[in-house]
C-alpha cells in the first residue's frame, strides 16, 4: 500500500440542506441539515469508513461529495484542486477520478443494457478507447478482474446474482480509471458469504491499482477490517474521528461507546454482558435536532451543559478529534486506567 | 465454451437474450393476447382488402336492392337506399381504425415531449406543463367537442386534432411520472457519476425504460378513440355521412324498428367495435404483463 | 441450557413445502427439514436468502400461499395438534394464540389506517373475547410490557407517528398480547439501526425469561445469533444441514458451510488482510447441483458429494451435520 503523507481527498466545512417545503405555494418552511459541517481528509492509498445509523448522513456526504447532491456549502479538494468550483468540461474531466458504487446491485444496473455497454459506455463517453474493439477488450479485462467471466459480457443484468452485480458494479466504477473510489454500503445488501468475496476484491484492486477509499457502511466489524480511519457521524455531523485504533481502541465519545457495544458479538459467551450501553429513545430527526450537542437527548453522561452548549472539536490525541464536552476527561481518564 | 471466439459468444447471447426478446416470448405465452394479436390483425387485413377487391364501391347506390337482408349477393345486407353494407362495414373499419392511428401517434407525440420534459428537467418546467395538463383533463370533454366542431366544421381531421388535444395528458403524466421514478434509480445517479452526457442519458437510459410504458399505453389508447370516435359518430357529432364508420353505421339503426326487424344494420358494425376493443385491451393487458413480468400475478 | 428429554412444544418432522412454477419447474424451498422446538427455549434458524428459513417458518401455521406454494409431506406437531391437518377454523384459532409471528418490515406489517390501540384490541377481542374497555386497558398494558414510553398515548396513534423501532415494539407487543406459547420472530431486526437492534434484542431476551414463550428467531446474521439463540440450526439451499447448541456451532462447527459462513465474517478483532471466502454463489432453487447442493462451493468436496445427498445425522450428542465428511474427515458410515 502507497502510504505517503499526501491528502487525496480533502473535505472542509461541507454542509447539504434539503428544503423542507410547505403550504401552497410551496416555500421553504425549514431545513433538513443532512451534512452539517462535515470536515476530513483521505489520504492517498488510504481507506476511510464512515459510520452511523441511518439518517445520520453519511450517504448524503457520499454524494454530495461527487457533486450527485448540490452542496449548499464548503469545499472539497480533490488532490489540491476544489472540485466544488469547476463546471462545464472541467468537472466531466474529474468524473472520471472518483467514482461510487451504491448499495443496492439491482437498482443500480440498467436491466435493458447488456453488461459490455454498462461497464463500457464510460469509456468511450470520455474517449479512453478509440472504438468499440478497444472498449471491448477493456471490458473483458477489467470483467476477469473484479471475478466475472468475459464470456458473460453480453448479457443482461437479471442473469447475474447479487454478488455478481456488485462486481459489474465496481468494473463499471472502475472503467474509467478513478483513483478514489466511494463504496456506499456496497456490501451490506448482500449474502453474508457474498460479502467477505466482494470486501476481498475490494482490497485486492486497491492493492493493484492503487485506489482511494471511502467506506461508507453501518457495519462496524466490516468498517474496522477494511479502514485505516474511521470517522463516526451522528445527526449530520462527524462527533468522532481519527485512525482505525484511535475510534475502535480508545474512543473518547459516548455515542462511539454505545454504537460499537451495540454491535452483537460474534461469541455466544459475551452475551448477557453486563457492560452492554443500551441507548434509551430514538434517533431524533435531523429537520428539528436537539439543541446543544446533538446526542444530548440520548447520552448517559448529558448534562445541562451538554443541551445549551454545542461541544466544540477537542484533539485529545493526535489526529483523534471529538466532539463532546467531556472528551478531555474520559480521555484522560482511560489512560490513567490503562 | 471457449471453444468460441469472445466476440461470437457475445453476439450470441446479445441475440438470444435482449429485453425485447425476453418480451416477446412471454407475450407468446400469453394465449389470449396472442389470439387478440392474430384477430387484430385479421381486423386490419379485411379492412384493407375488402374494400378494394369488392364489386361494390361503398358510396355506390344500387336503388333496386335497398333494404335487403343478407344474401349471396350482399353478404350483408343493404341498407334503405341501396349501398352494400358489406363493403361499407370495412370501409368504415378503415375511417375508425385511421382515425385511432392518428389520433393515438399525435397525442403520443405531444405526450411524450411534454411529459419527459417536465420529467427529466423538474422545477419550473415541470410545474408549467403540469397545470396546463390539469387544465386540459378538467375540460367537460363532449362539451368542448361539440363547441370546437360547431366553430371548425365536421371534417375527420377536425375530429382527428380534436381528439389528439384533448387527450394528451394521460400519456403525458405516465411519461412523466416514469422518468421521475426512473431517475432515482441508481443507475441514472451512476450515470451522472460517470459523467455520461445528457442526450446519452435521455435516449440510452431513460427511453428505452418508458418505451415499454408507452407501446402498453398506445394500445389501451387505440381501444378509447375508437370508442370515443364511436360515440361522438353515433351523437351525429363525429364523421358525418356518406363516409362511413363503425359509430355512423350503428347510428343508422337508431330506431326501434331497425332494431328489431333489421338487425343486418348494427350487429355486423357493432360486433366489429366490440372485437376490436376488446382484442386491443386485452392485448395491452397482455404487453403489461409481457414488459413487466413482476407485476404479474 | 434447557434439559432435552422433556417433549418438545412445536415437533416438524419431514416438512416438505415445494413452489410449482408456470413453466412446471418445482422448488423445493422446504426440503425434508426437521427439528424441535422446546418450552423457553430460543432456536436460531441462520441461512442466506433463498434457504428456506422464511418459508419453513410461514409453514408451521401454514401462511404459505397456495398456489403456488403446497405442502407436499411431512407433520408439524404444535400443543399436540398436526398445524397441516388441523380445520381452517382451529388454524385461525391457534394463529395468535398458540403461535404468533414478527416480520422484519414492521411498516408494512400494521395497517397504516387504523390507530396502534385498535390493532392490538381487535387481536385481543379476537382472541381472548374480552370487552371493549379490557381490551384498550389490556392494550396499553402490553405497550407498558414492550417498554414503550407513554402507552396511554401511543395507543392513539397511527403507524407512521412512530419510528421504525417502535413500529417493531407494537408488532412484539401485539404478537404477545394473547400469550402465544411460541413467538416466530422473521428477520425482526434486519431493518433496524444497530443502536434501535440492541434496544430489541434486550427486549426480547427479557419478555422471554418473563413470559416463558419459546422464540423461533430466523436472520442472516450470525452475530445477532450469538446473541439470542440457545440452540442454532444451519439451512443451506433447502435443507438442515447442521443443528446444535450455540456454543457448538460457533466453536465447533462441522460442516463445511457453518465452517465457511462463521470464518468469513470479519470479527471485530479479526486482525489479518484478507478474510476467508466460500466461492461461489447462492445457489438458484430451481436449477440445484445434483449430490450435495453445497458441493460446488465446497473445499472438500469429494467424487460421493457429487452423487449422493448426505443425510442428516447426529455425529455426536445433539450434534446434527448433513455431510459426507463432516470436518473435512470422511465419516465411516
Amino acid at each position: 500500500m502507497t502510504t505517503d503523507n499526501k491528502n487525496l481527498i480533502e473535505v472542509r466545512n461541507l454542509k447539504k440542506y434539503f428544503p423542507i417545503k410547505g403550504g401552497i405555494l410551496q416555500t421553504t418552511v425549514g431545513q433538513v441539515k443532512a451534512v452539517d459541517d462535515v470536515s476530513f481528509s483521505i489520504k492517498k492509498g488510504q481507506v476511510m469508513g464512515l459510520v452511523g445509523e441511518s439518517g445520520c448522513g453519511k450517504s448524503t456526504t457520499g454524494r454530495t461529495m461527487l457533486q450527485l447532491l448540490k452542496p449548499t456549502a464548503g469545499e472539497m479538494f480533490y488532490d489540491g484542486v476544489d472540485t466544488f468550483k469547476l463546471s462545464g468540461n472541467e468537472l466531466k474531466k474529474y468524473r472520471t477520478k472518483m467514482q461510487i458504487v451504491f448499495q443496492d446491485p439491482y437498482s443500480s444496473l440498467n436491466p435493458r443494457l447488456p453488461i459490455y455497454d454498462i461497464i463500457g459506455e464510460a469509456m468511450l463517453e470520455h474517449n479512453i478507447v478509440a472504438n468499440r474493439e478497444e472498449m471491448m477488450n477493456k471490458v473483458f479485462e477489467l470483467m476477469s478482474k473484479c471475478g466475472l467471466f468475459p464470456e458473460q459480457a453480453g448479457r443482461y443484468p437479471h442473469q447475474f446474482s447479487g454478488g455478481q452485480r456488485q462486481r459489474i458494479c465496481i468494473a463499471r466504477a472502475l472503467a474509467v480509471d478513478p483513483e478514489f473510489v466511494i463504496c456506499d454500503e456496497a456490501v451490506s445488501a448482500l449474502d453474508v458469504s457474498i460479502q467477505s468475496q466482494i470486501i476481498n476484491l475490494l482490497k485486492d484492486l486497491q492493492d493493484d491499482m492503487g485506489l482511494t477509499y471511502l467506506f461508507i457502511s453501518h457495519d462496524l466489524s466490516v468498517v474496522k477490517f477494511i479502514s485505516d480511519s474511521v470517522g463516526v457521524m451522528y445527526l449530520g455531523e462527524i462527533v468522532e474521528i481519527g485512525s482505525k485504533e484511535q475510534i475502535f481502541e480508545h474512543f473518547a465519545h459516548p455515542y462511539t461507546e454505545a454504537l460499537l457495544s451495540a454491535a452483537p458479538s460474534f461469541d455466544p459467551r459475551k452475551r448477557n454482558n453486563s457492560n452492554r450501553i443500551i441507548l434509551q429513545g430514538d434517533l431524533p430527526s435531523p429537520a428539528n435536532p436537539p439543541s446543544g450537542c446533538r446526542f444530548h437527548t440520548r447520552c448517559p453522561l448529558a448534562t445541562a451543559k451538554c443541551s445549551g452548549e454545542v461541544p466544540a472539536k477537542y484533539e485529545v490525541e493526535p489526529g483523534h478529534f471529538v466532539q463532546c464536552h467531556f472528551a478531555k476527561e474520559r480521555f484522560a481518564k482511560r489512560a490513567e486506567n490503562n | 465454451m471457449t471453444e468460441l471466439s469472445r466476440d461470437e459468444v457475445i453476439r450470441k447471447s446479445t441475440k438470444e437474450d435482449s429485453y425485447w426478446r425476453g418480451v416477446w416470448r412471454r407475450l407468446k405465452q400469453n394465449k389470449l393476447a396472442m389470439i387478440s394479436l392474430f384477430i387484430l390483425i385479421l381486423i386490419v387485413g379485411a379492412c384493407i382488402f375488402v374494400p378494394m377487391f369488392s364489386k361494390y364501391s361503398m358510396y355506390e347506390v344500387i336503388a333496386a336492392d335497398a333494404n335487403q337482408p343478407p344474401s349471396a349477393k350482399h353478404l350483408l345486407g343493404t341498407d334503405k337506399i341501396g349501398r352494400d353494407l358489406f363493403v361499407r362495414l370495412f370501409y368504415g373499419g378503415r375511417v375508425s381504425l385511421g382515425i385511432a392511428i392518428a389520433v393515438t401517434v399525435l397525442e403520443t407525440i405531444i405526450g411524450v415531449v411534454l411529459g419527459s420534459m417536465a420529467g427529466f428537467f423538474g422545477g419550473i418546467v415541470d410545474t408549467i406543463i403540469s397545470r396546463i395538463s390539469e387544465m386540459f383533463m378538467c375540460f367537460p370533454f363532449l362539451m368542448i367537442c361539440i363547441t370546437l366542431q360547431a366553430i371548425f366544421g365536421t371534417s375527420i381531421m377536425t375530429l382527428i386534432t380534436i381528439l389528439a388535444v384533448l387527450s394528451w395528458p394521460s400519456i403525458a403524466r405516465i411519461v412523466r411520472g416514469q422518468i421521475l421514478s426512473l431517475r432515482e434509480m441508481d443507475y441514472m445517479e451512476a450515470c451522472r457519476a460517470l459523467g455520461i452526457s445528457n442526450k446519452r442519458q435521455i435516449f440510452k437510459h431513460l427511453f428505452p425504460n418508458v418505451l415499454a410504458y408507452i407501446i402498453v399505453y398506445v394500445t389501451l389508447s387505440m381501444a378509447s378513440v375508437i370508442l370515443t370516435e364511436t360515440s361522438l359518430s353515433f351523437l351525429g357529432l363525429g364523421v358525418s355521412m356518406p363516409t362511413p364508420t363503425w359509430g355512423n353505421l350503428i347510428q343508422e339503426a337508431r330506431n326501434l324498428l331497425v332494431l328489431q326487424k333489421k338487425w343486418w344494420y348494427w350487429i355486423p358494425p357493432g360486433s366489429a367495435i366490440f372485437l376490436t376493443i376488446l382484442c386491443f385491451n386485452i392485448l395491452g393487458d397482455g404487453l403489461r404483463d409481457a414488459i413487466d413480468p413482476k407485476m404479474q400475478k | 441450557m434447557t434439559e432435552m428429554n422433556r417433549e418438545p412444544l412445536l415437533q416438524v418432522k419431514n416438512l416438505k413445502t415445494y413452489f410449482h412454477s408456470m413453466n412446471g419447474n418445482i422448488v423445493k424451498a422446504v426440503d425434508d427439514v426437521s427439528f424441535e422446538v422446546y418450552e423457553g427455549e430460543t432456536l436460531g434458524i441462520v441461512g442466506e436468502s433463498g434457504c428456506g428459513k422464511s418459508i419453513t417458518c410461514m409453514s408451521l401455521a401454514q401462511l404459505v400461499e397456495c398456489p403456488p406454494g403446497r405442502y407436499e409431506g411431512g407433520e408439524i406437531l404444535l400443543d399436540g395438534k398436526d398445524m397441516l391437518k388441523v380445520s381452517d377454523a382451529e388454524l385461525r384459532k391457534m394463529r395468535g394464540n398458540v403461535i404468533s409471528y414478527i416480520f422484519q418490515e414492521p411498516m408494512t406489517s400494521l395497517n397504516p389506517v387504523f390507530k396502534i390501540g385498535f390493532q392490538i384490541e381487535e387481536v385481543l377481542t379476537l382472541h381472548r373475547g374480552l370487552s371493549k374497555e379490557e381490551a384498550h386497558k389490556e392494550a396499553i398494558h402490553a405497550l407498558d410490557l414492550v417498554r414503550i414510553p407513554n402507552p396511554e398515548r401511543i395507543v392513539n396513534e397511527y403507524p407512521f407517528e412512530l419510528s421504525g423501532g417502535m413500529r417493531q415494539r407494537v408488532m412484539i407487543a401485539m404478537a404477545l398480547a394473547c400469550n402465544p406459547k411460541i413467538l416466530v420472530a422473521d428477520e425482526p431486526t434486519t431493518a433496524l439501526d444497530v443502536t434501535i437492534q440492541a434496544q430489541v434484542l434486550d427486549l426480547m431476551n427479557d419478555l422471554k425469561k418473563q413470559l416463558n414463550t419459546s422464540i423461533l428467531f430466523i436472520t442472516h446474521d450470525l452475530s445477532v445469533i450469538a446473541e439470542m439463540a440457545d440452540r442454532v440450526m444451519v439451512m443451506y439451499a433447502g435443507k438442515v444441514v447442521e443443528l446444535a447448541d450455540v456454543m457448538t456451532i460457533f466453536e465447533n462447527p462441522l460442516h463445511p458451510y457453518t465452517k465457511g459462513l462463521i470464518a468469513s465474517r470479519p470479527d471485530m478483532n479479526t486482525s489479518s488482510n484478507r478474510l476467508t471466502v466460500i466461492p461461489g454463489n447462492v445457489p438458484d432453487l430451481s436449477a440445484l447441483p445434483e449430490g450435495c447442493s453445497f458441493g460446488p462451493r465446497c473445499g472438500f468436496f469429494c467424487e460421493k458429494c457429487g452423487k449422493g445427498v448426505p443425510e442428516l445425522v447426529e455425529v455426536e450428542p445433539n450434534h446434527w451435520v448433513r455431510c459426507y465428511r463432516p470436518g473435512g474427515e470422511d465419516r465411516d458410515n
